[in-house]
Order: C-alpha cells, then sequence, then structure tokens
C-alpha cells in the first residue's frame, strides 16, 4: 500500500493538471462472482413476496422462509444430515461403480473392432430399455435394501460415459494414431497415451452427464422402499402433505447436484488445458 | 543407411473389385547421407512410397531393404516429418519431442530433448503447449522429434507446403544445416520443383497411373543454390520436361475422378 502511495505522491506534481481527469486509484470491488446469483435470487424474492401477499397458496407452495424454516427444522430434529449423507453414498459408490464398468468397456470397444462388433450392439439394446423399467427385477433379485439401488444408479451412470468414450475413441485423429504407429506403440501404450487422451473432453463430459443421471436414478431408488436419504423425505412430504419438506429435498437435491458437478468440472479443468477452443480463449 | 527399393508395386483395392495402381515397378537406391528429393504432381504415389519406407504400410511386390535388412515396420534409425506437424495437443513441446524416445535415463533424456530444440531454435518452447506455436514453430517441434532418436534416415511428407514462403526459406535453411551437421540420409516429398532444385542432391520424378519413377535429375551446384543461373534454369526445364512426360503417358481409362480421390486418400 504505501509503495503505492509514494508513487502517486511523486508522480502528482508532474502532472498536476491531468489529476481530475485520472481515474480514481482505488477500485470498486467486484460484484462479478454475483452475476449468476442474480436470477435466482430475483426468483426466491418473487415467490416470498408472492406468498406473502397471499397470490399464491403457501400452503401449496410454501415460500422460501418457509423452506428455509424446514431446513433448519429437519436438521435439528430429523436429521437431514444422515439422509443426505445415505444419498450422497448411494451416488457416490453406484457412480464410481457404473464409471468403472463403462470407461473399461468404452475403451475395449472403441480401440479393439472385433470387441465393438461383438459388445456394442447388445449395449445398445440394453440402453433403449428404460431404466426404471429394471427396479422390480432388481428388488427381485437384490431385495429391497442398498444393493439394488446402488445397481440402478450404477446402470444409469454408465451408458452416457461408455457412450462417450467410445465415440470419442473412434473419433480420434487417424494422423496422431499414425504417429504411435511411426513409434511401434503396444495396444496398451496407444489406449493410454494417444486414444484416452485424445477421448478426455468427451470422456469427461460423460462422467458429468452419468453423473447426472445418477442423481436422477437415487430418487427413483429411493422411492422403492427406502427409510432414509432425500427421495425418502420426498415420500415423506407427500404422504404428510407437508410441501415444504418436499421442497426442502428438492432444494438440497439442487444443490448437492450442482456441488458435484463443480467439483468433477474442477477436477478435470487442469486436465483440459491443452485445449485450443473457444472456451479457453474466451474472456469473462 | 543404404536404402534399396527393388521392383516395388502397391497396389490399393477399392471397393466392388476395382483397384488402383498406386505403384508399379519401383526402383530406387540411395546411398547413405545423399538427400533424395522426390517430385511428383498428385497421385504419383510419392508419398505412399514414403510410406513404404517408413514401414508403414507394404509393397504388394518387391522389397525395400535398408543395409540389406528388409522393411516390415517403423524402426528408431528412420525418422519421419509428416506435412502437418501431428503434435499431440495434450502433451507439452518437451514432452512431444522426447514421445518416441525410450529406453533413455531420465537426466539423458531431458539433455536431448533440450539439445534438438535449442538446434531447431525452440530452445525456449519446451514448456509451451502445441496450440501455442505457429505454423512454422509447430513443424520445427515436428522436425526436432523425428531427429531426437539420431535417426540415420529421415523421411519427409510434403513438410513445408503448409507454410509461408519466408518461413519456408528458413526451415529450408534449418533443413540443410541439421543434414550438414547429422549427415542422415534425407529422402523429402515434394511437389515444389523450385524447392526440390534447392535442396536435393538428386531429384527422383515421379508420374502418375500408374505411380513409377519418370526420371532423375542430380543438382550438382554447390548450396546454398542461385535459381537463375543458367545451369539451374536448365535443370529446372528437364525437371518439367520429366513432368510432363509422367502426365502424357496417363492412360484415360485411369482417370475418372473417383480413382483420383481414392489415390489421394490413401497416398
Amino acid at each position: 500500500m504505501s509503495n503505492t502511495i509514494t508513487a502517486d505522491a511523486t508522480l502528482a506534481p508532474a502532472a498536476p493538471h491531468t489529476t481530475k481527469a485520472r481515474t480514481p486509484s482505488f477500485r470498486l470491488p467486484s460484484f462479478r462472482w454475483l452475476e449468476p446469483l442474480i436470477l435466482p435470487l430475483s426468483i426466491a424474492a418473487l415467490w416470498e413476496g408472492a406468498a406473502r401477499w397471499g397470490w399464491i397458496d403457501a400452503l401449496l407452495l410454501p415460500p422460501p422462509s418457509a423452506v428455509a424454516e424446514e431446513i433448519a427444522y429437519l436438521w435439528h430434529n430429523q436429521d437431514l444430515d444422515m439422509h443426505i449423507l445415505a444419498t450422497v453414498w448411494r451416488v457416490a459408490v453406484g457412480f464410481a461403480a457404473g464409471a468403472l464398468a463403462a470407461t473399461l468397456l468404452g475403451a475395449i470397444t472403441g480401440y479393439a473392432k472385433r470387441a465393438f462388433n461383438a459388445i456394442d450392439p447388445t449395449i445398445q439394446a440394453l440402453r433403449s430399455i428404460p431404466s426404471i423399467a429394471w427396479v422390480p427385477l432388481f428388488i427381485l433379485w437384490f431385495g429391497i435394501f442398498e444393493a439394488p439401488k446402488v445397481l440402478l444408479i450404477a446402470v444409469g451412470a454408465f451408458f452416457p460415459i461408455y457412450l462417450g468414450l467410445s465415440t470419442a475413441i473412434h473419433g480420434a485423429d487417424r494422423k496422431l494414431v499414425e504417429v504411435g504407429q511411426v513409434y511401434r506403440l503396444s495396444s496398451a501404450a496407444m489406449i493410454w497415451r494417444i486414444l484416452l487422451p485424445s477421448a478426455l473432453p468427451s470422456y469427461l463430459t460423460g462422467l458429468r452427464n452419468g453423473l447426472a443421471l445418477g442423481w436422477m436414478f437415487v430418487v427413483a431408488a429411493e422411492f422403492m422402499g427406502a427409510s432414509e436419504g432425500l427421495g425418502f423425505l420426498l415420500i415423506d412430504g407427500q404422504m404428510t402433505g407437508r410441501a415444504q419438506t418436499i421442497l426442502a429435498a428438492i432444494f438440497m437435491f439442487a444443490c448437492l447436484g450442482k456441488a458435484s458437478d463443480w467439483l468433477l468440472a474442477g477436477l478435470s479443468r487442469p486436465l483440459l488445458s491443452w485445449q485450443d477452443d473457444f472456451q479457453s480463449t474466451r474472456k469473462g | 543407411m543404404t536404402l534399396l527399393i527393388n521392383g516395388v508395386s502397391r497396389k490399393f483395392n477399392l471397393d466392388k473389385g476395382r483397384s488402383v495402381q498406386a505403384l508399379k515397378g519401383v526402383d530406387l537406391a540411395v546411398p547413405a547421407g545423399e538427400f533424395i528429393c522426390l517430385l511428383g504432381g498428385s497421385g504419383c504415389g510419392k508419398s505412399t512410397l514414403l510410406r513404404l519406407i517408413a514401414g508403414l504400410d507394404q509393397p504388394t511386390t518387391g522389397d525395400l531393404t535398408l543395409d540389406g535388412q528388409a522393411i516390415t515396420a517403423p524402426r528408431d534409425e528412420v525418422g519421419i516429418v509428416f506435412q502437418e506437424p501431428r503434435l499431440l495437443p495434450w502433451r507439452r513441446v518437451t514432452d512431444n519431442v522426447g514421445f518416441g524416445l525410450r529406453g533413455v535415463e531420465r537426466a539423458t533424456r531431458a539433455a536431448r530433448i533440450q539439445d534438438i530444440l535449442d538446434e531447431v531454435g525452440l530452445g525456449d518452447k519446451g514448456k509451451y503447449w502445441p496450440r501455442q506455436l505457429s505454423g512454422g514453430q509447430a513443424q520445427r517441434a515436428a522436425i526436432a522429434r523425428a531427429l531426437v532418436q539420431a535417426p540415420e534416415l529421415l523421411l519427409l511428407d510434403e513438410p513445408f507446403s503448409a507454410v509461408d514462403a519466408l518461413t519456408r526459406a528458413d526451415l529450408h535453411d534449418l533443413l540443410l544445416n541439421l543434414w550438414r551437421e547429422h549427415e542422415f540420409t534425407t529422402i523429402m516429398v515434394t511437389h515444389d520443383i523450385d524447392e526440390a532444385l534447392a535442396l536435393a542432391d538428386r531429384i527422383v520424378v515421379m508420374g502418375a497411373n500408374p505411380g513409377r519413377i519418370v526420371g532423375e535429375v542430380m543438382v550438382s551446384q554447390k548450396r546454398p543454390r542461385n535459381p537463375s543461373t543458367p545451369g539451374q534454369q536448365q535443370l529446372r526445364r528437364t525437371v518439367l520436361d520429366m513432368l510432363a512426360q509422367g502426365k502424357a503417358r496417363q492412360n484415360p481409362d485411369d482417370t475418372n475422378s473417383g480413382e483420383n480421390d481414392a489415390v489421394r486418400r490413401v497416398a
């Protein structure tokens, strides 16, 4: 700070007439980080007002303040943290299992044409089955506890990741593959050093889509007889006619989904710093 | 390293039983240290021939040998530079240059990479991403990658056709200096007659349909060469005649556009 002041002091006499025209040496703090919050906060304010002034039925659509109260209540009296943990754990395990299987199969079918011909049509056929349709079968096989829930999430996360990786490897630049041939890379080295890196952007997009589907299917999974979890809170709110419980659970889903996606995007960014694309050259 | 090419033909099978004779009856001997330019228009098989020498493709008939050994696959003694730099965009310049360097200790490896980067004039660009390089710099990096394992034979496939004239002149000087310094044999494919006249010891002129060698020209003038001397002008006319001859023998049956496209794609 003191440096700035001396610098200003020595400059001032040299250019006394320009002092007024100069921009102030202090800057308004930047509020750019608020930009994404403007829209949701405005909606919340409007919603709150509408409920206060009686434009909407606060019982069916409780205002944000009531939802906030409900969250606090659930936290203190209903073990909200336990529900969150249960749901997060299911998504994490299911997503990890689905992603692992999808990565292995995607890499193999992407690289080996014969494996692709043998496996891919079956996977595509399975993909066209709505994942929820598996639920009764999973329950029949594994009971109603954790296994079928995690499995459903894994199935949901599998397809976008598999498809993203397999397609991206097929689309890898033939000319770069030829560079690998010049240096006589083994199959494994070709996959690891050329095909996977070139498929990485699309693979990471697949991971994010898979994670989003994981959050979608955890709700379906928890609808089938859970005693804990945010999906259970949804059902519980419906049974007891408490709209604010449902909205509180929805709000928690929004926060967790956004946070996990943000985490995944943040973890993948350093892996993609080499990219020469529109996003990486854009300012602001 | 002596390269011998003996009666080499390469036929590409297209769909519906059609095929294209990309190369027919090619004989060529390249003694160690010579700088050769393969010159010809599109579809004359010059890139196909280079790929055969690189071991990236196998001839239909005939054989290619390096110091008596048949070429069956790419090898460390043969470096190759493509028309595009083909750097891996997710690796920094240093790692791209060291990509094929195997079985070398870490310290030696770093030193060799830095040495070759200095030689091609990219000494301070090692930490850059490929996207941060200009076209000429990227091609320099590609040359460094080919030379880092000290090849005895360097193959170049129209390496300077995508850069502007000034950069091309710089890259010509660079290549000649590296060639003199390291004494590798050089085979460069080009369609630019003046480039061939400026660089090569010997110009091998190729013709199309089928791809073949139509003639050879020795260029004896000392480098740097002056293209306007009567000798160079005379050579230029000779080469132009050979190129015309390569076109004249075209068989009209083979020139339908579909086949020519196919040749270009595989060549």
